[in-house]
């Protein structure tokens, strides 16, 4: 991978212009860093960085024969290069091919979790937040609480439910009910 | 042609503006939402059976009604027991079939959002004028970018008079149809039944159908 660059300091920031060029006659995937001692300010769209960038770098695939010239800021300042290579690997051309299952790793599991659906757990086997308490005879009563990973999925559909002013009454109810249907399952 | 209805925001009328393009589009309207589905169901195989890869796609499309549905299971355990990266090669089969397929989209970033869009030829991004709902349109735009779904439209519903029409149409780089907020829409969403069948002479089944015949011209 041939690398060339350019920076420009203006008041305490960083420019860095780079080019790269694959000489080879495979398709690379290329991982560029940053040398600069302190975060890239990478391109935005619409506020969003760019598609390839994060904190310290780009990683993106550059055609065989390909040119890509590129460009971040940093408000450090000095580091020569300002860039390194730090991956070139050729791709696989057969398997650059995205399938139903990389969008399900990229994105997360959208199931509910196994425990959402063992409404009979012990809750003793289970990891809860929150403490029992006793009632007015003394007995202790079963915690309230549920699995800290079914917890945080009641409360992305509690957001989403929230976020709702037009969405199905019934469905809510419904998702309300089994909601505390599950948590009375924990608790006996 | 597979067209996902998609929008970052819950409760912005995606499902409303599914149902309708369904119905003017002649097409299946699959609801894709594992776990908040809320399309018109009726007894028989749900999409989470056919996730399951117990029932074939096609078996379970409700047909004779007004619109053809395939509609979502309401249980968790339903959810749980999908495969939902099957649901690309269902939605494959259902257009194979019926040829023209609407998906109900969830809200959110993960994957069964995703997944619809990986699938979609197309898609239509569903807002209101809010700038959270906005800003979550943005963030689908992007998703839909990265899995090659063309975004034909924007649908911004409950649209006012002075909702900022060209500044949606900048932010999120389409062409906005406006959806007004209209009570005919909320009755006929009551009802599981599109607008058209409910106020015929309604501005928003106008709207609807404006929105369905850019879906057209940008097939043809």
């Amino acid at each position: 991978m041939e690398l060339a660059y350019h920076t420009d300091e203006q008041n305490g920031v960083t420019l860095v212009e780079f080019q790269l060029h694959n000489p080879t006659r495979t398709a690379r995937e290329v991982r560029i860093e940053s040398t600069l001692d302190a975060p890239i300010l990478p391109p935005r769209h619409r506020g969003y960085p760019v598609s390839g960038w994060d904190d310290e770098g780009w990683c993106g695939t550059i055609a065989a024969g390909a040119d890509v010239s590129l460009g971040f800021a940093s408000r450090a300042t000095g580091g020569e290069p300002p860039v390194e290579v730090v991956r070139a690997e050729p791709v696989d051309t057969r398997r650059t091919e995205r399938s139903a299952e990389d969008v399900v790793q990229a994105l997360g599991d959208p199931r509910p979790p196994q425990a959402a659906t063992n409404s009979r757990s012990q809750p003793s086997s289970v990891s809860t937040v929150g403490d029992a308490g006793t009632d007015q005879q003394g007995v202790q009563q079963p915690s309230r609480s549920v699995p800290p990973i079914l917890a945080a999925w009641f409360d992305r559909l509690e957001t989403r439910i929230a976020d709702g002013d037009d969405i199905n009454i019934g469905a809510v109810r419904a998702v309300a009910n089994r909601a505390g249907d599950l948590t009375d399952a924990y608790c006996q | 042609m597979i067209l996902a209805v998609v929008g970052g925001k819950g409760g912005v009328g995606k499902s409303t503006v599914a149902l309708n393009l369904a119905a003017e589009l002649d097409a299946v309207l699959v609801d894709a939402d594992l776990t908040m589905a809320d399309q018109p169901t009726a007894p028989g195989p749900t999409l989470h059976d056919v996730l399951a890869n117990d029932v074939d796609p096609c078996a379970a499309v409700r047909t004779g009604g007004l619109i053809d549905v395939l509609p979502c299971g309401r249980s968790l355990r339903g959810a749980r027991d999908t495969e939902p990266a099957r649901l690309p090669t269902v939605l494959n089969q259902i257009e194979t079939r019926f040829q023209n397929v609407v998906v109900d989209t969830p809200a959110g970033m993960d994957a069964d959002a995703g997944l619809p869009l990986f699938a979609a030829d197309s898609c239509i991004i569903v807002t209101n004028a809010e700038p959270p709902a906005v800003a979550a349109a943005i963030r689908t735009r992007e998703l839909a970018r990265e899995l090659d779904a063309g975004l034909l439209r924007v649908a911004l519903n409950k649209a006012q008079p002075n909702s900022p029409i060209q500044r949606i149409r900048e932010a999120l780089g389409a062409p906005v149809v406006a959806i007004d907020a209209d009570h005919s829409v909320a009755t006929a969403q009551e009802e599981g039944l599109p607008v058209r069948c409910v106020a015929p002479r309604s501005p928003v089944t106008d709207q609807f159908d404006t929105l369905a015949a850019a879906v057209h011209s940008c097939r043809s």
